[in-house]
């Protein structure tokens, strides 16, 4: 043979790599992002509420969906795996509008439709929580319509909690219940100690103290030394204290949380939010203004990033401040609620 | 004018440097040089200071160090300590530093006297010494600083310049003769080494010695002998040191800026800037540049003393050396005080060619020019925390630039970085705004000129614009700033944003959030930039709060003060922020009357401060005031019999320690305040210190208090002054001089002299309250407390025979204004005080003395009865002249008069008291059952024409037990008269010898813990039980006193 030849035979082998390389490319080209570990590319061959399969290596690998961070499809277009990112940079509304475009009745498999059902879902529940766009009632409306069709979607539990959060921010605190009681009956104890820490803060709201202490002891005792579970186990607390002040003993909580601010660290704001709050709570169970006006600021000025509990800090700010005859202060306060979250259940207290 | 502190330290660090010219070698000061040497010089030379003393700390156990520096690390750290002063501005803390740096000094010098670094270390302590004279400088020319305390600095200043040259004297002979025994040609190297270092020293000392003496001269005023003496002296000196050394030029500069300084001070204006010419021309270079400084400094004085400044000339100069400063340069306030100088020149200039009228292309350019650089200096200076901020902000403001050139083209901040920027942009301007605003409300005060005052207006009115709109718009940047943030963005970067909003949430008057967030950034980020100024705002921001608050509502800002206040105490020591947190918390600490808190904060304020001697003012204040409460109960007691004398002697006793401990607090600190010092804290102080002059019978001391020039209570409530103005507070300074002149008569020579005084203070207060009734009344109060507090005074005497010479001076003055006055009341006291001094006679068994005042008063009082018809005064003498018959023993005169009082007046329960006890003394005198009885059940029936029945005009012990059983307010008397009820029984009983009547003396007891539980008090409880045990003993019963309760 001559070289020549062997060139035509070494292009031809090239273009047949090419042509089946693509075929073999895009029948194992899905990606399940685990949220530790390596990213497993192969194909995913089953897809529930429980989580994914993926074959992969010669092998097939079961990721629960309380592992998964992210998965790509190996038919999923460009523009879905970019709005994809643009959601796991919190840009929302580019994510949406990408989104929007996309008719996820034409997509297959059936489970990218529902993740893309889900992600735009996903997007208009916490554009309308935050006040940015939409209102609760239109989230409510298509989330509810993917839960009805997404029982096999990785995201279901999800879309159930998110589902509780809408309901908790119109003010429908015994259906948020429902929803997180949901979680409570999955097989996961992270999501199960999540569940009952939403479970037991409904049970506040609606005033079912001693129950909503049950669920923050049951979440205390789960067994797990997850970041995640550390984090509901300390919110737990918060929620037992907050219990105790609205049980009369207000002495006890406030002790609690008071430890808590001294050992805990301020960068986790999402705790301090609760806890300041809390500790405002507790105060004004102990009828001590001025201390639950300085609690309270704390959410207002250094750990406003939870909107809920924002929310809560400059309604009880806004009376707070009227009881002591501060009435500008008070009225900032309201001015505040109104125009930063006119849909949450405070500003239409 | 003092030069700069850093004088020696970069005059050294120049000479070593500049002396490599003319050397030709490095010169060394120490010996072969360690890596640890070197290292700590490293660490010094980069401004390490706080590291070079962590370093030195860890070489003195360190076995890597070796021996030979161990040796000498006290030397070291004092060196270290005094290089630190470069970056330090607080007075309180330069202090600090010279202490720890002299202790270490001494130490070195005490234990190493033949060490070689001997004469350094010498040499370093004349620096230090120095270095405490400039600082004395310092203070005297600040403001309010009164002339004693002045002269007092610039003496010490002179001790220390003095020693501080006898040292360098001493040195360069010393060395001199060190480099006469090195022969010159020498070629052994070590020798050679050793000459070179020993000739570099000389020629640094022969600079230090016509520097020192500069300073001395400084300290003498302009025109004083001495201080031309010393000019000459220093300028001579400079003069030789500049022919000897031409060559080295570092030592030749050096020797010609101090030439020039001397010049300048004894107004030779021309020669001085001649030799400063020489300086302004070397090459511009990193090295040259602090010489170049000092030499403007000096030039500046010389410029504008001469009849007109030539900008053209000046300005060039001026620039050169400080117009574009070195990083290192930029926070050093040497240097930005010149750029602000400059900056004032440039605009004097721009007026001065503004002014003509008319003016060529060129001199309109250049005015401009001018113009424009004058502003942009200044407005340099007005940024980022510049020392000079707000000086320079009045500059922009008294130049009518306060409102800053609007910027063109405003995009919206699109990430954390910008909107930071944009919002500390918008906080500048509200900062500028904000002095220029005070600054212009102050020159409308004084301008009349119309067309200024409308300027004035305008500009006023459009500063007030920016200070309403931008601290809104800088909190929008802010929170935007914060919006913008991820989990990423450096918690540094965050405090910076949250320091400025607690900064616009204080001038906002939002209390509650500036507290929050500078508290917060205390505690949890204290290393973060500006967390000094966040604690600062945090305590601000609950002082606000607690004075806003109710007093009985104030849990909630003590507790945030004290916090804030532990904190930066805690992370900032000896700043400005923890004196003022240590001083608040002491403050807040005495008002909660605790004591010891309030001294724990005092340790906490450095001596030197000024909040300092406040503080302590106030604890001893304090202390004072519960020694007189404590005193008050003690005296009620006993003169409801219910301690005894001696008992009450060793109480007293017991309290001596809050006395001494109030005397330590107050005694220095009164006697150094001056008339701008004088509020109502501090009149209370000199007040409290009188009093306790007076209590421990140190009268003259107290006169000295009172009468001080200026400061002096005294001389406060003649000026009218502000402090004095409440009618209370003069009254009372009225009575405690009085008491203090009175009290001084036992020990004075001239008593005509002192008895003047006090007549005087009389009449003042006779003009002053007694012109319409109530004022008499409180004329009346005032001398009635008077008389009370000479009683108290006398009975403090230790000996009868102390206790007799006061109370014959006392006797003395009254005789005196009984003597020269006709005034009723002023009579009616006069004798009450005599009274009031017989009966102390009388305890005293001085029965002869007592008898004398007696009668002496007797007669004024029976003078003011025949006098005046007016009823109450009248009636007020005939009750002491009951009282006087009484204690002569005339007891039916007494019980006539008391009973002519009481039928018209039955509820005067003191004279009913009075009326009682007569018949009590009259029936133990006499040994009458009828007058004890009389004493029990009352006596002189009367027919009470208001309730038509006939009663006693006297109750007796009996019915003064009834009518004041339920009352409070008439406690003691209560127990007093049931007492006296029970004992009279039981004397009545023992006369008539019946057992009935001590059985029912011992019910009277048994009844009394009825109606008051246990008696009242512990030394009722005493008494009662000690009448328990003596009836017990004359039934023949065991004597077990008072039932267990």
């Amino acid at each position: 043979m001559t070289g020549f030849h062997w060139q035509m035979n070494r292009a031809g082998l090239a273009l047949l790599v090419l042509v089946l390389g693509g075929a073999i490319a895009d029948a194992q080209s899905d990606r399940v992002f685990p949220k530790e570990g390596r990213t497993l590319t192969g194909a995913i061959s089953k897809v529930s509420a429980k989580g994914i399969t993926i074959e992969t290596g010669g092998r097939e690998v079961e990721v629960p969906a309380t592992e998964i961070k992210m998965v790509n499809f190996g038919t999923e277009s460009r523009e879905i795996t970019t709005a994809r990112r643009a959601i796991s940079e919190e840009r929302l509304n580019n994510a949406l509008q990408i989104l929007e475009s996309i008719d996820s009745g034409q997509l297959d498999p059936p489970a990218l439709a529902l993740d893309v059902d889900y992600l735009t879902a996903y997007c208009m529940v916490k554009m309308a929580l935050s006040g940015e766009r939409g209102t609760l009632g239109q989230a409510t409306g298509v989330l509810t319509d993917f839960l009805e069709k997404g029982g096999e979607s990785y995201h279901y539990t999800n879309a159930v909690e998110l589902l509780g959060d809408l309901l908790l921010a119109r003010g429908v605190y015994d259906q948020a219940e429902a929803q997180y009681q949901r979680l409570v009956s999955t097989p996961w104890p992270d999501v199960q100690q999540i569940g009952r820490l939403k479970v037991g803060r409904m049970q506040e709201l609606q005033g079912k103290y001693s129950e909503a202490l049950k669920n923050y002891q049951a979440v205390q005792q789960v067994e797990s030394t997850t970041a995640e579970s550390r984090q509901s186990k300390l919110e737990a607390q918060v929620g037992q204290a907050r219990c105790q002040a609205f049980g009369g003993d207000f002495e006890s909580g406030i002790a609690t949380l008071n430890q808590m601010i001294v050992e805990e660290s301020s960068t986790n704001g999402r705790l301090f939010g609760q806890i300041y709050n809390a500790l405002g709570n507790c105060y004004v169970a102990a009828k001590q203004p001025k201390q639950a006006i300085n609690a309270f600021l704390h959410t207002d000025l250094l750990f406003y990033q939870d909107p809920e509990q924002h929310a809560e800090a400059l309604y009880r700010l806004g009376e707070l401040f009227n009881s002591m005859s501060k009435f500008e202060e008070s009225a900032e306060a309201r001015e505040k609620l109104k125009s930063r979250y006119g849909t949450s259940p405070w500003a239409k207290k | 004018m003092f030069p700069n502190r850093k004088i020696f330290f970069r005059g050294l660090c120049l000479l070593l440097t500049l002396g490599f010219v003319g050397l030709g070698f490095t010169p060394s000061v120490s010996k072969a040089e360690e890596p640890v040497q070197q290292f700590l010089n490293e660490l010094r030379n980069q401004g390490y200071y706080d590291e070079a003393l962590v370093y030195l700390k860890d070489m003195e156990t360190s076995p890597i160090a070796p021996v030979t520096f161990k040796d000498i690390v006290t030397y070291e750290r004092a060196k270290t300590l005094l290089a630190s002063l470069a970056v330090v501005r607080e007075r309180v803390k330069l202090e600090s530093i010279l202490d720890s740096a002299e202790q270490s000094l001494d130490l070195f010098i005490t234990e190493h006297r033949t060490h070689p670094l001997m004469g350094e270390a010498t040499e370093l302590f004349a620096n230090l010494l120095i270095k405490r004279a400039e600082l004395n400088q310092e203070q005297v020319d600040d403001e309010g600083v009164a002339e004693g305390i002045k002269q007092s600095l610039l003496a010490d200043s002179r001790k220390q310049l003095k020693k501080a040259n006898e040292i360098f004297g001493n040195v360069r002979e010393d060395i001199k003769q060190k480099i006469l025994r090195i022969d010159s040609k020498t070629t052994d190297p070590q020798l050679k080494t050793m000459l070179g270092e020993y000739r570099v020293r000389y020629m640094q000392v022969r600079l230090n010695l016509p520097q020192t003496t500069l300073l001395l001269a400084g300290t003498y005023p302009e025109g004083a002998p001495e201080r031309e003496k010393l000019l000459t002296e220093a300028v001579d000196e400079f003069t030789g040191v500049r022919k000897a050394y031409q060559a080295f030029q570092g030592t030749f500069f050096l020797a010609t800026l101090g030439l020039a300084e001397g010049y300048a001070k004894k107004g030779n204006i021309d020669d001085a800037l001649l030799y400063l010419e020489d300086i302004f021309e070397l090459p511009q270079a990193a090295e040259l540049r602090d010489l170049k400084r000092r030499a403007v400094v000096i030039a500046l004085p010389c410029w504008r003393a001469q009849d007109s400044l030539n900008y053209k000339e000046i300005l060039p100069k001026f620039e050169a050396t400080v117009g574009t400063l070195l990083p290192s340069e930029m926070r050093d306030i040497a240097w930005l005080e010149l750029q602000l100088e400059l900056a004032g020149m440039y605009r004097e200039a721009f007026e001065e060619l503004d002014a003509k009228a008319t003016k060529s292309p060129e001199e309109t350019q250049q005015a401009s020019l001018y113009e424009r650089r004058a502003e942009e200096l200044v407005r340099e200076l007005t940024k980022n925390n510049s020392p000079l901020k707000i000086d320079a902000q009045k500059l922009l403001a008294s130049w009518g630039l306060a409102k800053p050139p609007v910027e063109t083209g405003g995009e919206a901040p699109t990430n954390f970085l910008q909107a930071r920027d944009k919002g500390v942009a918008v906080l500048t301007d509200y900062d500028t705004a904000r002095v220029a605003a005070e600054t212009l409300r102050v020159e409308l005060q004084t301008t009349n000129d119309p067309d200024r005052r409308a300027e004035l207006e305008t500009q006023l009115r459009s500063t007030e614009q920016v200070l309403r709109t931008a601290p809104i718009q800088a909190m929008s940047y802010f929170e935007m700033a914060l919006g913008m943030t991820d989990g990423d963005t450096p918690q540094d970067d965050l405090a910076v944003i949250r320091r400025y909003m607690a900064y616009l949430y204080y001038v906002q008057q939002r209390y509650y959030s500036a507290g929050v967030l500078g508290a917060f950034q205390l505690r949890t980020n204290p290393n973060a930039s500006g967390a000094q100024s966040s604690a600062s705002i945090a305590l601000n921001a609950y002082w606000s709060l607690y004075q806003a608050a109710d007093a009985e509502n104030r849990d909630f800002e003590l507790a945030q003060l004290q916090n804030v206040a532990d904190l930066t105490l805690k992370y900032f020591p000896e700043t400005a922020e923890a004196i003022k947190a240590a001083n608040v918390m002491s403050f807040l600490s005495l008002s909660k009357k605790d004591l010891e808190g309030a001294r724990g904060y005092l340790e906490q304020i450095p001596n030197s401060a000024p909040e300092r001697r406040r503080a302590e003012l106030s604890i001893g204040t304090q202390l004072w005031s519960d020694y007189l409460a404590r005193k008050f109960e003690l005296e009620k007691s006993r003169r409801a019999g219910a301690l005894q004398d001696a008992a009450y002697q060793n109480e007293l006793a017991m309290l001596q320690p809050v006395i001494d401990e109030a005397r330590q607090y107050l005694e220095k600190g009164v006697g150094e305040l001056t008339s701008g010092e004088m509020d109502s804290s501090t009149v209370n102080a000199v007040l409290a210190m009188c009093q306790l002059y007076l209590t421990v019978q140190n009268a003259p001391a107290a006169v000295a208090l009172l009468e001080r020039p200026e400061a002096g209570l005294l001389a406060l409530v003649d000026a009218k002054h502000a402090s004095v103005q409440s009618v209370d507070l003069t009254s009372n300074v009225y009575r405690t001089a009085l008491r203090a002149y009175i009290a001084g008569l036992a020990g004075t020579a001239n008593k005509a002299d002192q008895v003047a005084k006090a007549r005087q203070i009389m009449r003042v207060l006779n003009q002053s309250l007694g012109a319409d009734a109530s004022g008499q009344k409180r004329l009346i109060a005032l001398y009635v407390d008077l008389v009370s507090d000479l009683k108290d005074q006398m009975e403090s005497l230790g000996q009868p025979a102390q206790r007799l010479a006061f109370g014959e001076g006392v006797a003395s003055f009254l005789e005196e204004v009984q003597s020269t006055t006709k005034d009723p009341n002023l009579l009616i006291w006069s004798a009450e005080t005599m009274i009031s001094v017989a009966e102390t006679f009388k305890q005293d068994k001085m029965n002869t003395q007592a008898k004398a005042l007696f009668t002496k008063a007797d007669k004024v009082l029976t003078a003011v009865s025949q006098g005046n018809s007016e009823s109450s005064l009248a009636r007020r003498a005939k009750v002491q002249q009951a009282r006087v018959k009484k204690n002569l023993g005339l007891y039916p005169d007494a019980i006539r008069m008391f009973a002519e009082i009481l039928s018209a007046n039955p509820n005067f329960v003191t004279v009913q008291v009075d009326a009682a006890d007569t018949y009590h003394q009259w029936g133990r005198a006499e040994r009458s059952t009828s007058k004890i009885a009389s004493a029990l059940a009352g006596g002189e029936p009367f027919d009470n024409p208001k309730t038509k029945r006939q009663e006693n005009a006297i109750w007796g012990w009996g019915k003064l037990a009834q009518v004041t059983a339920r009352d409070s307010k008439f406690r003691d008397t209560f127990l007093q008269a049931r007492f006296n009820l029970a004992y009279g029984r039981m004397e009545y009983a023992l006369l008539e010898k019946s057992d009935n009547q001590l059985a029912r003396a011992k019910r009277d007891i048994l009844a009394t813990a009825q109606i008051v539980p246990d008696y009242g008090s512990k030394s009722w409880k005493a008494k009662y039980d000690a009448l328990m045990k003596a009836l017990q003993k004359e039934l023949g019963e065991p004597q077990t006193g008072l039932p267990k309760s």
